[in-house]
């Protein structure tokens, strides 16, 4: 007996949930690369990538349950597995997370990768659950803003260290 | 091909960092000596310090180009008591040279070589993006402040602490001295005036502009595109952020610019030249002239 036709929803799923895995792999490896190379030792960087992993499925929760919430909230319901696959799909822009050790140059297309997911999560829920720009905007902005900070504070507070 | 190519100059900016962190790691298990703790007798206190920090093009702190050479010369002769620093090269928090302990050594002193025989010749580009990528480090964020105290702590060595001291940097060299000053003066206590003259720098949007107690820009007739490649890469400079340190310092009494002559930035007619200008004085003695009456003015204050 066959297992039948699998489901259409499977690849896409599997698709986005595999760029948010990459996605966030990268950044965790690069992040903890980055504090390597501020903080010098192998022990610090180990610790970093532990600290980074956490830190990443955490705002990844985080941003996904406000987004969820808000959504509930105005009524405009959204699946999980539609939720999961838009936050996979937007941090499709932070597979070039590995270009930010590059000095400078690197610090900047850092913030810009943050904000293109920002834009993406924004426009994937204006044109896949009908919302408004403006309150999709608002929705996803305490987790976005959230995992943002926490980054980039994490960050630089290492390097003035 | 061309994409390979691009790779391997790309390189090293890519891998400027690991310079910093390789240093960092040896002097994290070094005791870190106290601000306080006793130095190396200094000799006599000198009147005035001039350090000189060269542009991107730079190969090591001993070695400096002849033209480079009598403009600091000249500078010198006009005040009795100077000491001038120019032992410290700028583009390694560490201060090694390229001919130093390094993996690509061999590879610098060739191309050091060969730049003697054929001035300004291509592979110098290696050499100036080498230098740039350690220029990007010392700018950066995160990055920058362990940079920029390696550099001061090199500094810290070299000068006395209690004279005034002009930092004089061409192109490149001015981002440098301006990561450097603000970690001499937070990190490492440096009390005494600190003034920046630089010869058509290349500026940053680095906060520790603030450390100077004046900056002055000399920028030549000609010297047109190079000083505003910084502008390009750093949001800071950009007018429309009117709360950067830079643009509030720019605004301030301390901050001045002045255009030095008929300087370009790079060739005959640049801040060093042999070559006689319109005034018929060389294009050297003319920024000799200069950055001396400056000392003067800012010393005098």
């Amino acid at each position: 007996m066959g297992l039948g036709p699998t489901p259409s929803f499977v690849i896409p799923l599997l698709v986005c949930l595999s760029i948010l895995f990459v996605a966030g792999f990268l950044t965790v490896v690069t992040a903890s690369f980055t504090h390597f190379a501020i903080g010098g030792t192998v022990r610090d960087a180990f610790r970093e990538f532990f600290v980074q992993t956490g830190l990443f499925i955490a705002s990844a929760y985080f941003w996904a349950v406000t987004v969820w919430l808000g959504l509930t909230w105005l009524a405009d319901g959204v699946t999980l597995r539609l939720l999961v696959e838009i936050l996979g799909a937007a941090h499709f822009p932070l597979l070039a997370y590995p270009l930010t050790i590059v000095p400078t140059l690197g610090f900047r297309l850092e913030q810009i990768l943050r904000m293109a997911v920002y834009a993406v999560f924004v426009s994937a829920l204006v044109l896949v659950v009908d919302t408004s720009p403006v309150v999709a905007a608002l929705i996803c902005l305490p987790g976005w803003l959230f995992h943002f900070l926490t980054q980039e504070a994490r960050l630089l507070r290492k390097a003035r260290s | 091909m061309i994409g390979i190519l691009l790779l391997l100059l790309f390189l090293p900016i890519l891998l400027a960092p690991l310079e910093t962190a390789g240093w960092w790691s040896r002097r994290r298990s070094a005791p870190i000596p106290r601000m306080d703790e006793p130095r190396e007798p200094m000799g006599p206190r000198p009147r005035i310090q001039l350090v000189y920090f060269t542009g991107v093009a730079g190969y090591s702190g001993e070695f400096l180009a002849r033209r480079e050479k009598a403009l600091l010369d000249s500078i010198a002769r006009e005040f009795p008591g100077m000491r001038v620093h120019h032992e410290i090269f700028p583009y390694s928090s560490y201060n090694l040279p390229l001919d130093g302990e390094r993996v690509f050594r061999r590879l610098w002193i060739w191309l050091h070589k060969w730049r003697l025989k054929v001035p300004n010749n291509v592979f110098d580009a290696l050499i100036v993006i080498r230098n740039i990528g350690q220029l990007l480090v010392s700018s950066d964020p995160r990055y920058g402040p362990v940079f920029n105290q390696g550099l001061a702590e090199q500094l810290k060595t070299a000068l006395h602490p209690h004279t005034p001291t002009v930092f004089l940097a061409y192109s490149g060299g001015a981002q440098m001295a301006v990561g450097a000053a603000d970690e001499l003066k937070q990190l490492l206590r440096f009390e005494a005036p600190l003034h920046l003259i630089a010869l058509g720098g290349v500026f940053t949007d680095d906060p520790g502009i603030k450390a100077f107690d004046s900056v002055t820009q000399l920028l030549g007739a000609k010297d047109r595109w190079v000083p505003w490649l910084g502008w390009l890469l750093f949001p800071g400079l950009w007018s429309w952020q009117f709360w950067s340190a830079w643009n509030r310092y720019r605004r301030s009494v301390r901050f001045q610019t002045r255009v030095s002559g008929e300087h370009c930035h790079v060739g005959k007619c640049d801040y060093f030249g042999f070559a006689e200008s319109e005034s018929g004085l060389t294009y050297g003695e003319v920024t000799a002239r200069l950055v001396s009456s400056l000392i003067h003015t800012r010393v005098k204050d």
